[in-house]
């Protein structure tokens, strides 16, 4: 009852803090620049904190640390709106979020998808604080309880429901992360750092980079389709921007089961270091999928496949702050500056931050969740206006979208090798796309392609085999995988029998996610 | 006359005789040259000047600004210098991209790191730089502290000896650091197992907390600002690299005193070992650990830049004020080496790497660099 009340009071301080001055109109600055970089893709929070960071160490530590935190906890909210109005994820987070908003968008539901996200994302940290405050007496047995083995277990998971959840076929969906397995590969190798099919080319000697080959294959085949039809993204002449607040909201609460589970994950995926939010997402979206009656409905456009990765993603942010301020083990590549700054600022990790610190600690969840709810609030003023770019003739839009895609591709590296890989992806994307290869699984390889491969590596150095067999959550994560990618399908197949169609050809598929892809 | 300091190299055992005499030399040419450039010293009023680094965490890249900061008030015409992160290749795509476009107008330095320095000198693929023409005008040194897990069988100095058995050893790739565990674990008859692949310090703390790993290392100052934290997850220290005295001596870093050098087990392990070549590559690894990161002009600048660039960062390293702010910044002072000894360093340092034990097909070759593993037949 004593721990009760010091948690309660922690929570309370910390709030406090959160509005205090000058702290809350430096984390209202944050989450300008935080909603302004989401929007655009190609930019994203690593962006924003190498322009920030200058100005935050020249104010308070807390008020720097409220300043940063605001700005990357909602620029996964914002790179819901390309995701959904474009069909061009923001960041490679947002998606699962554009397989099913991409939909609703053109059938003139871009107003509901996007409120119903933006409530996803409030409820999903709001679960994650919960979650937080529930973990607190067993956070350390948590976070410790998962090695080399499990991660790669893990990043093996979320790769294979990309695979299987985007589109139309099984074997096609693991046969594109295969590809950006493949991908992947170009890099220093491993053990010795020797280039690896990246010759004396040493802007690969990195890895492919991510952005200019995710705009590049989203953006370019949209924006061809856009200028080759002439007409507008919404197919509907109705116009129900207005409407979508509410009916967002329906959504959400009809669905607080799912919110809670897709958050829960995301916070573990959080707690969790090295993970990320594309695997918080694509568990979160396979949770979705595998818990709806009818499940060849999501990449058509079900408002489930928004709420659930939105929510998900958004929880994955709060957990990511756990490992860093509690162990000084940053939970992603954005928690590493953030990590930088606290030291700087004389905010050592440590287990003092969930004792004597508590408040400092709950300070900064608090700031993650307050920020997702006044960004929310900021777009859906913005929406308004945002939403016209659905009804907006391809005339005027292709030419600002291709503009500032490209812009967005070659804003980190400057190099030109990104433009060659953004038009390349970008005449990729075409085909995939017309000839019904699904891109999202591509993607979710190249991304972890290198984790899956160290974790791998790092498995069978440390344990040789025996990982295979002798650590239990290893098995059930293989479980977990053998239930929501492989059993789906045969039991469809089985039952098709059952039911006398064994004639018709059995084509053995996953969900049958149609997704924007078709 | 600076050409030549730059690329004066010092070999065998007479080098750190050798080098405090040099020192001695070096250091009234530098106060020479420092009057006579005075008399033409360049004007870089209304300038704009880039700063290249290889690095883009936060704190480096910060730690850069602020001592340029203070380096720009005492260049002429106090111009504005701009760093610029060039992050890539283990450090080749700023070194490369700094030779390929740098003019040798003083508007254009950078900073060069100690992956550079090794893939120049062993000659790697898609090298396109030659460090040995560039103008050092100063280096910042790095001190490494070895560390041990709860799983470690080896909980502090005593333990390095045989009864330690067979220890992982976690890392991101092979390096010095990996060959001076290799070196002194083999010495004490328990030779460690080098587990590549780590994406960084983050990873590898995470698998020592979680009893998956057993050693690892760390850079001192981020261990100093984690001690507690580091306590609490059963992380311990067991040696360190140390850093070199101006006589070339390997000295306990001041900051952790109670945590003996790597060069004070191996001697200890091995009283009689120091004319071995793991000694020497022991040695090795510590000086090349003083020049960790290099900042250096184009080839072909003229003396007076130099001399100006030199006298600046010089001065800046030593402002009060700008000791005062790193310290607030980071909690520590930049380890900054002066030009003179920073350029002596890192030519004993490529002088070192020259030789066959380093070059592929050597043994110091396989330590630092690894070789690709040959299917059995």
């Amino acid at each position: 009852m004593e721990e009760a009340l010091i948690i309660l009071n922690a929570a309370v301080s910390g709030m406090f803090h959160v509005f205090s001055w000058p702290v809350f109109p430096m984390m209202m600055i944050g989450i300008c620049v935080g909603m302004f970089l989401g929007l655009v893709p190609g930019l994203g929070g690593l962006i924003g904190f190498a322009l920030l960071i200058p100005f935050a160490l020249a104010m308070e530590p807390i008020t720097g640390v409220a300043f940063l935190l605001g700005m990357s906890a909602v620029v996964t909210q914002t790179d819901t709106i390309p995701a959904v109005i474009l069909g061009v994820p923001g960041t490679s987070a947002a998606m699962a979020t554009s397989l099913d908003g991409y939909p609703m968008a053109k059938r003139g539901e871009a107003g509901r998808a996007l409120c119903a996200s933006y409530y996803a994302s409030i409820f999903g940290t709001i679960v994650a604080a919960g979650l937080f405050i529930l973990l607190l007496p067993i956070l350390r047995a948590v976070i410790f309880a998962f090695g080399q083995p499990e991660f790669f277990m893990l990043i093996l998971l979320g790769l294979m429901l990309a695979g299987s959840l985007a589109g139309n076929s099984l074997a096609r969906g693991l046969i594109m992360a295969g590809f950006g397995l493949l991908l992947a590969m170009v890099t220093l190798e491993t053990s010795i750092g020797a280039p690896r099919y990246a010759g004396e080319i040493i802007y690969l000697w990195e890895g492919i980079p991510l952005i200019p080959v995710v705009l590049g294959l989203f953006a370019i085949p949209e924006v061809l389709d856009l200028a080759r039809r002439g007409t507008t993204i919404s197919a509907t002449t109705v116009d129900t921007r207005v409407s979508g607040l509410w009916a967002g909201l329906v959504d959400n609460l009809k669905n607080w089961w799912l919110i809670i589970r897709a958050s829960t994950l995301g916070a573990l995926a959080g707690f969790i270091p090295g993970l990320g939010g594309q695997v918080a997402e694509w568990l979160a979206y396979g949770t979705a999928v595998a818990s709806d009656k009818d499940p060849s409905s999501y990449g058509k456009g079900n408002v489930r496949g928004v709420i659930a990765p939105e929510a998900g993603t958004a929880a994955q942010k709060p957990g990511a702050l756990v490992p860093t301020v509690v162990f000084g083990i940053p939970g992603n590549a954005g928690m590493a500056l953030t990590l930088s700054v606290f030291l700087i600022f004389g905010l050592t990790p440590g287990p003092d931050m969930i004792t004597s610190k508590l408040d400092v600690t709950f300070g900064m969840i608090w700031v993650i969740v307050v920020a997702n709810i006044i960004a929310a609030v900021l777009a859906l003023v913005l929406q308004r206006w945002l939403i016209l770019i659905c009804y907006l003739r391809a005339s005027i839009l292709v030419p600002i979208v291709l503009g500032t895609m490209l812009t967005g591709a070659t804003m980190a590296n400057q190099s030109f090798g990104d433009v060659a890989l953004f038009l390349c992806f970008g005449f990729l994307g075409y085909l995939f796309k017309h000839t019904d290869w699904p891109r999202v699984p591509l993607i979710m390889g190249l991304i972890m392609g290198g984790l899956a491969e160290k974790y791998l590596f790092l498995s069978f150095d440390l344990h040789g085999a025996t990982w295979l067999w002798n650590r239990p959550l290893v098995w059930v994560i293989a479980l977990v995988i053998f239930l929501s990618v492989f059993f789906p399908p045969m039991l469809r197949h089985y039952r098709a029998k059952r039911h006398g169609k064994a004639g018709a050809p059995a084509k053995v598929s996953g969900v049958k996610v149609s997704g924007y892809d078709e | 006359m600076a050409r030549f300091f730059d690329n004066l190299t010092l070999k065998g055992s007479a080098a750190p005789l050798a080098a405090s005499v040099l020192m001695a030399g070096v250091a009234a040419g530098s106060m020479t040259m420092t009057g006579t450039a005075l008399a033409a010293e360049p004007d870089f009023t209304g300038k704009k000047i880039t700063f290249l680094t290889p690095h883009r965490g936060a704190d480096s890249v910060l730690s850069l600004k602020t001592w340029m900061k203070y380096a720009s008030k005492n260049l002429k015409g106090n111009p504005e210098i701009t760093v610029q992160s060039k992050f890539g290749g283990g450090g080749v795509t700023a070194a490369n991209f700094f030779a390929a476009t740098a003019k040798p107008d003083g508007l254009t330095a950078s900073m060069l790191n100690l992956p550079a320095f090794i893939s120049y000198s062993v000659g790697r693929k898609g090298v396109k730089y030659d460090i040995s023409t560039m103008k050092v005008i100063a280096g910042e040194a790095a001190v490494y502290v070895h560390i041990a897990g709860k799983s470690a069988k080896a909980q502090d100095a005593s333990g390095v000896n045989a009864s330690a058995g067979e220890q992982s050893f976690g890392t991101r790739s092979r390096n010095f650091n990996v060959m001076t565990a290799q070196i002194l674990w083999r010495a004490a008859g328990s030779p460690v197992r080098v587990v590549t692949g780590f994406r960084g310090n983050d990873t590898v703390i995470q698998a020592l907390a979680s009893g998956e790993l057993n050693l690892g290392y760390i850079y001192m100052q981020a261990w100093m600002r984690n001690l507690k934290n580091y306590a609490d997850l059963n992380i311990k220290p067991i040696y360190q690299m140390g850093t070199l005295d101006a006589a070339g001596n390997i000295m306990r870093d001041p900051l952790i005193k109670d945590v003996p050098t790597a060069d004070e087990l191996y001697l200890k392990l091995k009283p009689n070992a120091k004319g071995t070549q793991d000694y020497k590559a022991l040695r090795t690894a510590m000086s090349m650990y003083q020049i960790a990161k290099g900042f250096f002009l184009p080839a072909g600048t003229d003396a007076a830049i130099v001399n100006a660039w030199r006298t600046a960062v010089d001065k800046g390293a030593k402002d009060p004020a700008f000791i005062a702010e790193h310290t607030k910044l980071f909690g520590f002072p930049l380890a900054y080496v002066p030009w003179a000894q920073a350029s002596k360093n890192l030519n004993d340092g490529l002088a070192t790497l020259k030789e066959p034990y380093f070059q592929p097909g050597g043994e110091g070759y396989q330590l630092i660099i690894g070789t690709r593993q040959k299917k059995k037949k």
